[in-house]
């Protein structure tokens, strides 16, 4: 993993623009707005829609609730392309750090969560004259979505407080949670 | 802002470059720039930002390495941030046409959501303001990111009030209103981060 970790960073690396343009006075910033602007519109849509399958505005029928999904999807999408910008621009400081390898499982727990729901039970409660209460399986996943997603806020914004340092021997085992290759014995 | 004013000739100056604003002070020593630059001119204001960050509070919630103290405070922010903007777009969202079928009326079942991330938002935002004053303070982008906050809240208080009587053209206004202040008070609020001139007063 440890490899695998290292040409991650030095594939990020190889892609300079984005850095440069990162780098610059408004790159950071504009970013990080943008970063928060998704998040916000992530939770407000997908959020609210767990919400309503664990019973909040019941008289919301699901399906309607549902029309919220796309502006979720842009959300996302608005976050995967600043997320990337962060990645490409400082790439030691996330392939390293524990608290985005947790950010990565979260979100990537989060999308499983949200397949097994549209795999599952979507269809039935958002069928025409659906009950207004959903099924026990869909609050659950519900219930998963909501605090995964909460889960990855909280993991971002801890990734400033686990900033990884140079590694000091031992080497570093399964996951490197600091910047390998400072030391002469490292391949 | 006092910009290239002449100024004593035994003071240093320095001039600061955050986001494109150019302003020259005069320093009294050499200090880095994260340490906060000084400013020869009257600061009134340095004995209270001085008491508040002396308080107990104010050092536990800066000092303290307790992953309850500053990382749990922001990400509490965050979380509030949201809850209470996420309800505001999705508001703003079905006010300017999205998601057709929800009945507009019913959109107020989760103002109680919103109030939910303001109050967390509030008491976590004086958290970090007891932490830090001089930062904020000093700083003229918080008292934007105050009043697009106000805004934003004032907007939300009288669309949550009554959402179906409002004609069309009042529908986007208010949407677009409610968009561009909480975006604004988004940017406004990460670039507080990249723009202050004194971290601390003492």
């Amino acid at each position: 993993m440890v490899s695998f970790q290292m040409w991650l960073v030095s594939m990020f690396a190889s892609v300079k623009p984005i850095a440069r343009l990162m780098h610059t006075a408004w790159g950071w910033p504009l970013a990080e707005s943008l970063h928060f602007i998704g998040l916000s519109l992530l939770i407000g849509t997908v959020g609210l829609f767990d919400l309503r399958l664990l019973g909040v505005g019941r008289r919301i029928p699901i399906a309607a609730m549902h029309q919220l999904i796309p502006w979720g999807l842009a959300g996302f999408s608005i976050n995967a392309v600043s997320g990337i910008a962060f990645l490409l621009a400082e790439p030691d400081q996330y392939v390293y750090n524990p608290s985005f390898h947790a950010k990565v499982l979260f979100i990537a727990a989060a999308g499983l969560n949200a397949l097994t729901f549209y795999l599952t039970v979507y269809r039935k409660v958002a069928a025409n004259g659906a009950p207004a209460e959903a099924p026990p399986a869909a609050k659950a996943m519900a219930a998963a979505s909501l605090s995964l997603w909460i889960g990855v806020i909280i993991a971002g914004r801890l990734l400033t407080f686990y900033r990884p340092f140079p590694c000091q021997p031992p080497e570093p085992g399964f996951l490197a949670t600091c910047i390998p290759g400072f030391h002469a014995n490292w391949k | 802002m006092q910009t290239g004013s002449p100024r004593i000739a035994s003071d240093s100056q320095a001039t600061v470059s955050a986001i494109g604003i150019d302003a020259t002070y005069t320093v009294q020593n050499a200090m880095p720039i994260h340490e906060g630059i000084r400013v020869t001119s009257s600061r009134p204001m340095d004995p209270v930002f001085r008491w508040i960050e002396s308080s107990a509070l104010s050092v536990w919630t800066r000092e303290s390495t307790s992953p309850l103290a500053y990382p749990a405070i922001l990400s509490a922010h965050a979380i509030g941030m949201a809850l209470a903007v996420g309800v505001n777009a999705a508001i703003a969202l079905r006010l300017l046409g999205a998601a057709p079928g929800i009945p507009e009326v019913e959109m107020r079942r989760y103002g109680g959501v919103a109030w939910i991330g303001f109050a967390v938002n509030a008491v976590s935002g004086m958290l970090l303001l007891i932490a830090y004053p001089t930062k904020a303070m000093t700083n003229p982008i918080f008292y934007l990111k105050l009043s697009l906050v106000a805004v934003g809240l004032a907007v939300f208080v009288a669309v949550n009030k009554r959402l179906e009587p409002w004609t069309s053209t009042a529908q986007t206004w208010i949407g677009i209103a409610l968009l561009v202040s909480w975006g604004g008070a988004i940017v406004a609020g990460r670039l507080l981060a990249y723009t202050y001139r004194r971290l601390m007063a003492g």
